[in-house]
């Protein structure tokens, strides 16, 4: 299976450990995420301003890969929001349709409707499957409680999903971390927002939401979290111990991305997948004897 | 004491009809998705539903859209609360007459900005997009944190992010100064 990996923003300048660990994790399971030089933003911050260029954007790089022949794999939740989302209404709204396709036009590409968008942690659910996982772990995380947290744009809006998975009730991130061997952490909050797209608003109200989400993580007694997008590590990871401090309390729940658990899992070292050492040890220590 | 929330409207204000834009509705019906917002029967969920809302009590949704189908078009478009949607989607998940509401506060954004009240620290992201065609430079250091870990060089082209601007004419729409017949 070939995909064109779509990284974003975020991703290159705050989660190059994300992209190395789901490279290396696809391979193994034979998901080639292929470079692609071309591709711009995604338009999402803009939707706030202008969602007519927050779409144009998006479909200019849906336009890249149709050209390429290949579908596209995403990192970030919101990235995987914003071009799903101009792809499904590229195919249903025909005013819309139209409109994009001019706004689009002095680029020289034109939209074809010829390529489907998943994000990676979708594709391993979906296309790959729990059992071909488990087949290929060599290093189990069983005793470790892994704490699942969705985000939004994951799961929402659901119906340019194709209910993939539940939008208030999902499985997906959980059977990836069965497939580990450790214990998916079951908290109400897993699919809360964590306030990520207001932060340039003022950073009071994103601590709130996201204190909500790691409070609950706590009281579930989360060893680890497992994030899906680099702007929930944001939150969920960066800002921990501030809105620890702020809280009154030391949360002490690292934060890995899914394909950095799975990898780790699959014998691949702490190097080889973006990560420190100390900072495995520090979260699979008792459970991987040998960290190299 | 006169207490001012952020939907804009003093504890002790009453609105009056001289006031009321009726069109106003009928606008953001033609913005991007905005059309669902006549279906709202005013029932609450997605005020219920919202995480903001959850730490401040002042963020209303369900009076914003009651604020909007009634006209107060200065109230509703000089408000803070339209920024403060997080686009989380849950309210557009739960709501009972499909009035996608998640969709209503963005065209409800984008009005506010064509009617030249672009929050400020929302519009910084265009003269970045235009320069890097990415919302940040990659620079040199990156690219060899990149080359260390076997990732392929990026090379930043912003020509067809401006291409796209330039066509949309995005300088005019920020300024407040162009009227187009509705978004998409
Ligand atoms: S969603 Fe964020 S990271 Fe993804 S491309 Fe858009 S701006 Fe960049
Ligand atoms: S939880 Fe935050 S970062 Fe994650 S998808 Fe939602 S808004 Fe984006
Ligand atoms: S949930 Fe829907 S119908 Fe109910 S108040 Fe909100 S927008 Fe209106
Ligand atoms: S989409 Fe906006 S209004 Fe709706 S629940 Fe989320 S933050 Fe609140």
């Amino acid at each position: 299976m070939d995909y064109l990996l779509y990284t974003g923003c975020t991703v290159p300048l705050r989660a190059v450990g994300y992209e190395v660990a789901a490279i290396k994790v696809g391979k193994a399971l034979g998901v080639n995420l292929l470079p692609m030089e071309e591709f711009t933003c995604c338009g999402y911050p803009i939707t706030f301003l202008d969602n007519d260029s927050s779409m144009a954007l998006a479909v200019l790089n849906i336009c890249l890969a149709e050209e390429k022949g290949l579908n596209i794999a995403t990192l970030c939740n919101s990235c995987t929001g914003n071009l799903t989302k101009a792809n499904y209404r590229m195919k249903t709204e025909e005013k819309f349709r139209n409109r994009i396709n001019e706004l689009i036009s002095p680029t020289g590409h034109q939209w074809k409707g010829t390529i489907e968008i998943k994000h990676f942690a979708r594709i391993l659910y979906e296309d790959v499957g729990e059992e071909k996982m488990k087949a290929r772990v060599t290093k189990s995380l069983a005793g470790s409680n892994i704490a699942p947290m969705y985000g939004c744009h994951y799961l929402k809006p659901s119906k340019i999903y194709d209910g993939f998975d539940h939008p208030d009730h999902p499985k997906s991130m959980e059977t990836l971390i069965e497939a580990t061997g450790a214990k998916p952490v079951e908290y109400v909050e897993k699919t809360l927002c964590c306030g990520g797209p207001i932060l340039a608003l003022g950073e009071e109200m994103p601590m709130n939401m996201s204190q909500r989400i790691l409070d609950g993580m706590k009281r579930e007694k989360a060893d680890v979290a497992v994030v899906v997008c680099p702007f929930c590590n944001v939150m969920m990871g960066e800002y921990q111990s501030t809105i620890g401090d702020k809280a009154g309390t030391e949360y002490g729940i690292p934060t890995f991305y899914m394909p950095q658990i799975i990898g780790l899992a699959f014998g691949f070292t702490p190097k080889e997948l973006g990560l420190k050492k100390k900072q495995v040890k520090k979260a699979f220590g008792d459970i991987l004897e040998e960290v190299e | 004491m006169t207490v001012t929330d952020k939907n804009n409207v003093k504890s002790d204000e009453i609105i009056t009809a001289d006031q009321l834009d009726l069109n106003f509705k009928y606008e953001v019906a033609e913005e991007i998705g905005g059309e669902g917002i006549l279906q709202c029967f005013q029932c609450g969920t997605c005020t219920a539903t919202c995480p903001v809302r959850k730490f401040d009590p002042d963020f209303n949704v369900r009076r914003v859209i009651r604020l909007t189908l009634l006209g107060a078009k200065e109230k509703v478009l000089t408000s803070d609360f339209v920024w403060m949607c997080s686009t989380c989607y849950s309210c557009y998940e739960l709501c009972p007459q499909n009035v996608k509401i998640t969709d209503v506060m963005t065209a409800l954004k984008n009005l506010a900005v064509k009617n030249g009240h672009a929050h400020p620290n929302v519009k910084v992201h265009i003269p970045i997009l235009e320069e890097f065609g990415h919302l940040g430079e990659i620079t040199e250091f990156e690219n060899t944190i990149r080359e260390k870990h076997g990732l392929h060089e990026i090379v930043q082209n912003p020509d067809k992010v401006k291409l796209i601007f330039e066509k949309r004419k995005l300088k005019l729409f920020m300024e407040g100064k162009l009227k187009d017949e509705g978004g998409v």
